[in-house]
């Protein structure tokens, strides 16, 4: 090994001491992780998706297993902002960056529980989950139209002072579009993909694998699709990405931040090794030890093209 | 409820202390005690009078448990067991790997409670109490790990299942209805992502030193078969053990344990600590002899045995749901405790409901993690919201389960 690698990042002015984050819905409220993973060996982590109310989720069958990936629909069960507060923050170590997913069915609920959110300890964050329908426009997605998502990013930036990251839908056509009208809003970066919209089949009684009939596809299997998306993100805006989609190794990471990911987050991997993003953390220190990269901002962008 | 202890409560906390523990902490003590930020005092309230309490102090990867007391009248309820499970999920939280604490050598009640939670003898503390008596000191790790264990033995036993023997550096023990998750098929040097998902399995019981444990299944698909595939050395990631399992049984506990399939797996634990201090019935169930899984190691228990096969191959002619009404009908005061396909598990608590007896199962859902963050093994519940199989059970008491739409 060479001399020490500079892992720190700065995620549209979060500060982290590396570029790996858990994924919202995959890692809790952090405490869960405790037996297995010290926390101040990632980057820091996102909750799970944060509402006005508590909610209970869907009824079962939640998830599915598909190949190389899985498909969930939950339904955003979560216990709400308050009780995120009060009970689940304290749980979390010093030191460890929080960022705060949230979530709601109109805009108003979301700039509510921004407002919760700003200036409290541990929370140095707030990530929009843009995949949510709006219940007044039909159930379209906010990140599924251009000018629904513009509304929703304007009403959060006017609602907190905290860095906020926007966190696009895949379920588009143009996927720089959606990137370029959260930068216009004041988003203060992007963090990219959310599950694709997926559906699978039980042919024993021929109905939907899942109660919800649909669910989001995660793991392995939508990771070249995630990065082709945060690439064509990232040659659109300036502002920084955090690149997801079926990160399990640190040579998956690598490949985000060549393609213009300033940090990433683990998801689905987390299931299946509590330890995932640790070993992500500490396998892209490794890798640039090896290679010679002095620090890990130095990949961003470095896509080699013929 | 258990609560963090008021400043308000340390007078009646050390009176209650001091009608139970010849050596309790005193007032300024537990004031003391309270303030650090390291020390876990909480108490059990029932109409604003606090019937229980533990203490306990986390210091580096250890918790101690000093106290737990309960007022006499409402003892052999489960308040011990629920404050000390409480105080361990807390130290585990805040980074503790093991628990410690002293008992006195003759208090036999206070060493079996124990051993019942997996506390082991370590050491004897001569004359420790002023009284003269000697200190027993116990600890018991705590769980759950995560790590690559070595398969040891993986073959078929006779029957259609199989039995995979782990070795699993760091096993803190499990209790009777714990599980462990799986990777599905011994784990590559790139890591497979085809099957993605852990399995969950039940521990069917501890070998070898305590660090080897064995799993009963059958190959039901792509995971298990990779798994079957397994041999002496591979490796296989463990993740475990994770979930509630069973309360130890009552004293004198006539008890129906009633199994199918793989689920039968989950019970041997419970059948062997309710034939240690009670009377144990084990009913399984399958659809041919073969499929009988386990039945050297129930055979080998202290308990009745009644088997139930769909063609007739070996017991009763039928659903072992059958024998069990009428081994309710004859002990209606007896426990069920039921792990296995959905419907028996349901027939089994319908029939349970109508002679009214305790019914408990432990439900099988899907889910990805095992730890509480993927959600996707939410069972509901009666009354609405949803219970975390892998969290807040496997083990639920069957009348708090809505069968209807349990999938």
């Amino acid at each position: 090994m060479s001399a020490a690698v500079d892992t720190c990042v700065d995620l549209g002015g979060i500060a982290l001491r590396n570029p790996v984050l858990t994924a919202s819905g995959t890692f809790g409220y952090g405490t869960e992780f405790a037996p297995f993973l010290d926390l101040t060996t990632i980057g820091g982590f996102v909750a799970k998706s944060l509402t006005v109310e508590p909610r209970t989720g869907n009824l079962p069958n939640r998830i599915h297993e598909t190949p190389s990936g899985m498909l969930n629909a939950i339904g955003l069960e979560n216990v709400g902002v308050d009780a995120f507060i009060a009970e689940k923050l304290p749980e979390i170590p010093d030191g460890v960056p929080v960022v705060a997913s949230v979530f709601g069915t109109a805009p108003s609920e979301y700039v509510e529980v921004c407002k919760r959110l700003t200036g409290v300890p541990k929370v140095a964050g707030i990530e929009i989950n843009a995949s949510c329908p709006h219940v007044k426009a039909g159930g379209i997605e906010f990140g599924q139209n251009a000018e629904l998502l513009a509304g929703l990013v304007r009403e959060c930036r006017a609602a907190t002072s905290l860095p906020l990251l926007v966190k696009l839908s895949p379920n588009v056509t143009r996927i720089a579009d959606m990137a370029r009208v959260a930068e216009a809003e004041g988003a203060d970066g992007l963090a990219m993909i959310n599950t694709l919209q997926a559906l699978d089949v039980d042919l024993a009684t021929r109905r939907p694998v899942l109660r919800n009939v649909l669910g989001g596809l995660s793991g392995p299997a939508i990771l070249p699709v995630a990065l082709r998306m945060v690439w064509q993100a990232s040659q659109s805006v300036a502002i920084p990405i955090c690149g997801i989609g079926g990160i399990s190794t640190a040579e998956d990471a690598i490949k985000f931040l060549l393609c213009g990911a300033t940090a990433v987050q683990v998801g689905t991997a987390s299931y299946l090794n509590p330890m995932a993003a640790g070993e992500v953390a500490a396998g892209i220190e490794a890798w640039c030890a090896e290679q010679g990269v002095a620090a890990v901002r130095d990949l961003v962008g470095g896509l080699e093209l013929p | 409820m258990i609560e963090a202890a008021a400043a308000a409560d340390l007078q009646q906390i050390t009176s209650l202390g001091a009608s139970s523990l010849p050596s309790a902490w005193g007032l300024d003590a537990l004031a003391d005690a309270q303030a650090r930020h390291d020390t876990l005092l909480e108490v059990v309230r029932e109409s604003g009078e606090i019937v229980g309490y533990v203490l306990a102090r986390c210091c580096a990867e250890e918790v101690e448990i000093h106290e737990i007391v309960i007022a006499p009248s409402r003892r052999r309820a489960g308040l011990g067991s629920a404050l000390l499970a409480h105080a361990l999920r807390a130290a585990g939280r805040a980074g503790a790997r093991s628990a410690h604490l002293e008992v006195r050598a003759n208090d036999a009640g206070a060493l079996r409670f124990y051993q019942e939670r997996r506390f082991r003898e370590i050491g004897r503390r001569p004359r420790y109490y002023r009284s003269g008596e000697d200190a027993i000191t116990m600890s018991r790790k705590l769980g759950p790990v995560r790590v690559d264990a070595e398969v040891v033995a993986n073959e078929a036993d006779g029957t259609t299942g199989r039995r995979l023997r782990l070795r699993v550096p760091g096993w803190p023990g499990a209790e009777p209805g714990q599980f462990v998750m799986l990777s599905p098929g011994p784990r590559t040097r790139v890591p497979r992502t085809d099957p993605l998902l852990p399995r969950p399995m039940a521990v069917y019981r501890t070998l070898g030193d305590g660090d080897e444990i064995e799993i009963l299944y059958k190959i039901s698909g792509r995971g298990t078969a990779l798994l079957a595939g397994a041999g002496s050395g591979d490796r296989v990631g463990v993740v475990g053990p994770l979930g509630r399992g069973f309360a130890p049984p009552a004293e004198g506990e006539h008890a129906l344990l009633v199994g199918g399939g793989t689920g039968t797996a989950s019970l041997l634990g419970q059948a062997a600590a309710v034939a240690s201090c009670g009377q144990a019935t084990v009913l399984l169930g399958a659809r041919t002899a073969g499929d009988l899984l386990g039945l050297a190691e129930f055979r080998a228990l202290n308990v009745g045995l009644e088997l139930a096969t769909e063609d007739g191959s070996a017991g009763h002619h039928g659903f072992i749901t059958e024998p069990l009404a009428k081994a309710l009908a004859a002990d209606p005061g007896a426990v069920v405790y039921a792990c296995g396909p959905t419907p028996m598990m349901r027939a089994a608590a319908e029939l349970a409901r109508e002679h009214d007896a305790r019914c408990v199962v432990s439900l099988e859902n899907p889910m990805a993690c095992g730890f509480g963050v993927c959600l996707g093994c939410a069972a509901p519940l009666v009354g609405g919201g949803f219970g975390l199989v892998c969290r807040d059970g496997p083990v639920f008491d069957a009348s708090t389960v809505d069968w209807g739409n349990l999938s």
